[in-house]
């Protein structure tokens, strides 16, 4: 089974990079998996996980839930989210558009981790506690992932 | 009553549009409203200046590549370098992919779903899907392997997947190798194929189609303002290097310059009730937010970058552009529907000139960086983002560490375009107290054109661009409110 594993996010703003924190995390294990840091979730994550069997996406997330909290969905469990309209893409558009266009070449397993955020606006390199606190929890369930 | 206009206590990365009626229920008064573009200049303070086009590139995911390139320019003149021929070559060609894969997003995601799926869908199926629909999965697929193309030419000159860390005082960080020009080559040809079968698209959706012609150069989306672009020694579009020209909304040149003399051009106005500035045309003064002859008021961005030029320097985009403006039967054209059109055309341009490039053996050359001269303390970058002018200025001390930074992006530029765009299609479509779903996609058909870029360095999950509509009547009650966040 060929796996990917992509984290979304600004590098530069806080809270916002938690998704390129856990890959750097998962990168320093040294596995023998591929791994992408990306900025967002727009075409650019279709190149990255086509001819996958697996992809696992970590993004940072807001629903109003306490910082820190780690939410794990399917697409379909997505389907919350309305698709974008004519305004900008989004990560649930870009991989239902791309299981529409690419079909089989599409991962059939797409694991959505995504951590509750409370500071997206602050310039660092740091997360904020709680949400830093949940990066080793959410590599762990990576490793599960990835191990199964 | 009157309604208060205040920016919204917390705006984090949205647009907010306030439309409001008189006691009929007709269009009185619009307004848009973002953030000011601000975090990112604190921020970039105490760094060095090599150091800066790594970190602009992380402002946005969207632009990585021109915030990249631009502060790698400004970088030259802190630097007091002139980089060399290949280097140039190299940066131009980077900046022309980048081009292609972020015109191709813009297009098929943004402008087109309104044409292909038509402009009164049901907003769940004016979408990008909506669009694979309509166009079929075999042009969808097409379209999205012949734009990662790009992405790999991006990548292969960046230095580093995704963001781009090989710009350098003077340079670029790394040659490029005989196989890699090659390589380059033969992805530069599926990129020429993407800006024809996307101006087919274009000619087959909409200039075939009477209705939506109507649309494109109707009095509804038509803004008549000055207009800004980059243009090369023969007046013809450049997104790399030139100088800056302004012309009036006659098409007689107001004034050209380069580098710090923006500041002889351009000035910035504060409103009370927006974050954001509004940028006007020193030479002709402050006279409010509006269009037609004699306003102050510029815009920036594909249309108006065809508008100031020439023409264009590759052969295939030089027809289009020839054949676009005699459509539109107007120099400078202000149909802004039409920047999806020369959106198009720019992106055959850009790929034919990534060809032109990556033709040229001699960007294999080894001289990719000239040596270094004294720290002079300012640097200019100037250069065309797709969304249009982008200004990075920098002021350093004798050691180059960052103390000032100035950056104007094209969302900035087009404040005001973008305001009047909105208030001429409210004028139209809200009457009679009517607003409805179509009738406020209408209203933000205006704006898309603009190609807005609302703080999107934060783009948590789901990921859309945040855009609230307000509608008010005359006693400033809420009438309707729409999100799509």
């Amino acid at each position: 089974m060929k796996c990917v594993i992509i984290g979304i996010g600004n590098p530069n703003l806080c809270d916002d990079a938690v998704g390129i924190r856990i890959i750097e995390e998962i990168e320093r294990l040294n596995l023998s998996v591929d791994t992408f840091a990306l900025f967002m979730g727009d075409f650019d994550v279709l190149d990255k996980i086509l001819g996958y069997d697996v992809a696992i996406i970590v993004d940072a997330i807001r629903l109003g839930n306490e910082p820190g909290t780690i939410y794990e969905f399917t697409l379909e469990e997505f389907s919350f989210i309305p698709l974008s309209g004519t305004h900008g893409m989004n990560l649930i558009t870009t991989l239902r558009m791309g299981m529409e266009v690419f079909g089989e070449e599409i991962p059939k397993d797409i694991r959505i981790i995504a951590v509750e955020i409370e500071d997206a606006e602050s310039f660092g390199k740091d997360c904020t506690p709680k949400v830093k606190a949940a990066i080793p929890k959410v590599v762990k369930k990576v490793l599960e992932i990835v191990d199964n | 009553m009157k309604v208060e206009i205040n920016p919204m206590t917390r705006l984090e990365g949205h647009g907010k549009i306030t439309i409001i009626m008189d006691e009929n229920g007709n269009f009185a008064d619009a307004y848009f409203q973002t953030v000011e573009f601000r975090g990112y200049e604190k921020f970039l303070a105490g760094l060095p200046i090599e150091e800066v086009p790594r970190t602009v590139s992380t402002i946005c995911g969207v632009c990585r590549g021109v915030h990249h390139t631009a502060a790698t320019k400004a970088g030259d003149g802190v630097y007091g370098v002139e980089p060399t021929e290949t280097a140039k070559k190299i940066r131009e060609l980077f900046l022309n992919a980048h081009y292609v894969e972020d015109h191709a997003v813009i297009l098929y995601a943004l402008g087109l779903p309104d044409f292909v799926v038509g402009p009164e869908a049901d907003p769940a199926e004016r979408n990008l899907i909506g669009l694979v629909k309509k166009v079929g999965v075999d042009v969808a697929k097409e379209v999205l392997r012949k734009r990662s193309c790009a992405v790999k030419i991006f990548e292969l000159l960046g230095g580093k997947p995704i963001h781009p860390v090989a710009g350098l005082p003077g340079g670029w960080s790394k040659k490029i190798e005989e196989e890699e020009r090659q390589e380059i080559e033969k992805l530069a040809k599926e990129l020429v194929e993407l800006g024809q079968i996307t101006l087919q698209i274009f000619e087959n959706v909409i200039l075939k189609n009477e209705k939506y012609m109507e649309l494109v150069t109707g009095d509804i989306y038509r803004t008549v303002l000055n207009y800004m672009g980059t243009i090369d020694d023969e007046g013809r579009v450049n997104y790399y290097d030139g100088v800056q020209k302004i012309v009036d909304t006659n098409g007689n040149e107001i004034g050209m310059f380069s580098g710090k003399e923006y500041l002889e051009y351009l000035a910035e106005r504060v409103i009370p009730w927006s974050y954001m500035k509004f940028p006007y045309l020193k030479q002709l003064g402050w006279n409010d937010i509006r269009d037609g002859e004699g306003t102050s008021i510029y815009s920036v961005g594909p249309l108006p970058r065809l508008n100031v030029s020439e023409g264009m320097n590759t052969p295939l985009a030089q027809e289009h552009y020839e054949k676009m403006f005699e459509v539109l039967g107007e120099k400078p054209a202000h149909y802004i529907l039409s920047f999806h059109w020369a959106r198009a055309i720019e992106l055959l341009n850009a790929a034919e000139r990534v060809l032109e490039l990556a033709q040229d053996e001699s960007i294999t050359n080894s001289d990719v960086r000239a040596e270094l001269g004294e720290v002079t303390g300012e640097g200019v970058g100037i250069l065309e983002a797709p969304r249009g002018t982008l200004i990075h200025h920098y002021k350093t001390d004798d050691r180059g560490i960052v103390e000032e930074a100035n950056l104007i992006v094209a969302t900035t530029h087009n404040n005001a375009a973008i305001n009047l765009a909105i208030r001429n299609a409210a004028k139209k479509f809200v009457k009679g107290g009517e607003v409805d779903e179509k009738i406020l996609n209408y209203v933000e058909m205006a704006f898309r054109p603009y190609d807005l870029c609302l703080a999107c360095a934060t783009h948590t999950l789901p990921g859309r661009m945040p855009i609230e509509i307000e509608v008010y009547d005359s006693e400033g009650s809420l009438h309707r409110k729409l999100r799509n966040f």
